[in-house]
């Protein structure tokens, strides 16, 4: 007797290991799909909290990626929608007819460097001549209008911003008649006037201006909201007080916009003013 | 329950944890994932009964168990290193051990441990692996995957050894 207990002291690790063993390597052999699933959900219940924490810390590595696709997305929204027919066709039925020209075209880029407290503000965005960009063409975020790009390098390009005092841009009211002509006023950089407006019958605090008639820009291209509306009249027209759409002050992604008729149109346009 | 040393279950619980937090999700060129979770056993104290060894191997196997999805792989693999562990202890010549040292790097020569880490890791992985595919069809692969993943597991062992362990002399 004595010896068998000295002889289970001994070897002791010997049973435990075959014991340890043999229900590992029963979990593994009797291992259906069905059990290995039963398992791996009893499994998430446990660790459930901690894995959801992983999934927060993993879902933020990826953000960058998930952002370019997003960004991608967009871009291909803002084609669909922002590019009306030059003929008499519908959005719809422009995207049936491949043998069509896209009216404007959209590219990604960012911004790297970027002001908004000078009285002339400029945007560095990060493509330049090497992704076709060239001066002229229109800078947008998704939220609206962001300036006009002025001088290109092979890899980076400069953009007025709308945030400069040589920045003007016809807008018109969402849904109405009445227009004017944007500029900045140098002192907020959410805040805008439009002049010359002609009436303010239509107007309320809280509406929308789009861009309008322009080369530039795609045609209802979103800009700023009517924040303060006055009586006084200058020079027989209307002056409003705008809140600009676009945060100038956190800026990163933004499109350029290219109007691929815009030689066309430029050339008809300076053919009846020399 | 007087005699629990509560750092090593503290070492246990922070190996569980960044074994499935962070290695599990690391998948280098598709193939390398290190499992640091070999370093508890093989750390244990020497003086540690065998059978209280070999159960630590399980209880730790069919933790990350829990958190892969898979039954009983790394529990086994675990369980039957954690048993081999003596053995390759004496397969290694080495210096007399005091009573106060410990199997880690910081008291042991360094080719001691770094080959000890290396048959363990091999046998380890290599088990890991047979155990997934209940196979040895392909052979050849399974092979370059063991060597690949224990020579990277026995590297990650190594570089946790130095950043994080000092000597026992000290306690």
């Amino acid at each position: 007797m004595k010896n068998l207990v000295e002889f289970l002291r001994r070897y002791i690790h010997v049973f435990v290991f075959v014991a340890l063993e043999s229900i590992a390597l029963y979990a593994v052999v009797s291992s259906t799909s069905y059990k290995q699933w039963r398992w791996n959900a009893w499994g998430k219940e446990l660790c459930g909290p901690l894995l959801k924490r992983q999934a927060k810390i993993r879902s933020y590595m990826h953000l960058n990626r998930d952002n370019q696709i997003l960004q991608e997305a967009n871009r291909s929204l803002l084609h669909r929608i922002y590019n009306v027919d030059v003929g008499e066709k519908t959005v719809k039925d422009y995207y049936l007819d491949s043998l069509h020209h896209p009216v404007f075209a959209y590219k990604i880029a960012h911004v790297i460097e970027n002001t908004t407290n000078l009285p002339d503000n400029y945007l560095i965005l990060d493509k330049g001549s090497n992704d076709s960009l060239r001066p002229g063409l229109g800078v947008l975020s998704e939220h609206g209008v962001v300036g006009i790009v002025k001088e290109v390098s092979p890899h980076f390009s400069v953009v007025m911003s709308l945030l400069h005092s040589k920045f003007n841009l016809s807008v018109i009211l969402k849904g109405g008649v009445v227009t004017g002509v944007l500029y900045w006023d140098g002192h907020h950089h959410r805040q805008a006037v439009v002049r010359n407006v002609s009436s303010l019958d239509d107007v309320s605090v809280g509406d929308t201006l789009w861009t309008h008639h322009s080369l530039i820009f795609p045609p209802q291209y979103p800009i700023a909201t009517v924040s303060e509306v006055s009586k006084e009249v200058e020079d027989g027209f209307y002056t409003l007080k705008v809140r600009l759409l676009t945060p100038f002050d956190r800026l990163s992604a933004v499109w350029v916009v290219e109007n691929n008729f815009y030689d066309e149109l430029k050339s008809l346009k300076d053919s009846i003013a020399p | 329950m007087k005699n629990v040393d509560w750092k090593l279950v503290l070492q246990f619980l922070l190996i569980v944890v960044v074994q499935v937090l962070v290695l599990n999700s690391i998948c280098l060129w598709g193939y390398v994932t290190p499992l640091l979770y070999l370093m508890f056993v093989l750390t244990l104290p020497f003086q540690m009964p065998s059978w209280l060894v070999v159960s630590s191997g399980f209880l730790m196997g069919m933790c990350v168990d829990l958190f892969s999805g898979v039954m009983g792989v790394h529990a086994a693999s675990l369980t039957f290193v954690a048993f081999i562990r003596p053995l390759v202890m004496q397969l290694i010549p080495h210096a007399a051990i005091e009573e106060h040292q410990r199997p880690i790097l910081y008291d042991m020569h360094f080719p001691w441990f770094a080959g000890y880490t290396l048959v363990m890791a091999l046998v380890h992985q290599f088990l890991v692996f047979f155990f997934d595919a209940l196979s040895l069809a392909c052979f050849g692969h399974l092979l370059v995957m063991t060597l690949l993943n224990a020579l990277f597991t026995t590297f990650l062992i190594l570089l946790v050894q130095c950043l994080f362990y000092n000597s026992s002399k000290r306690y």
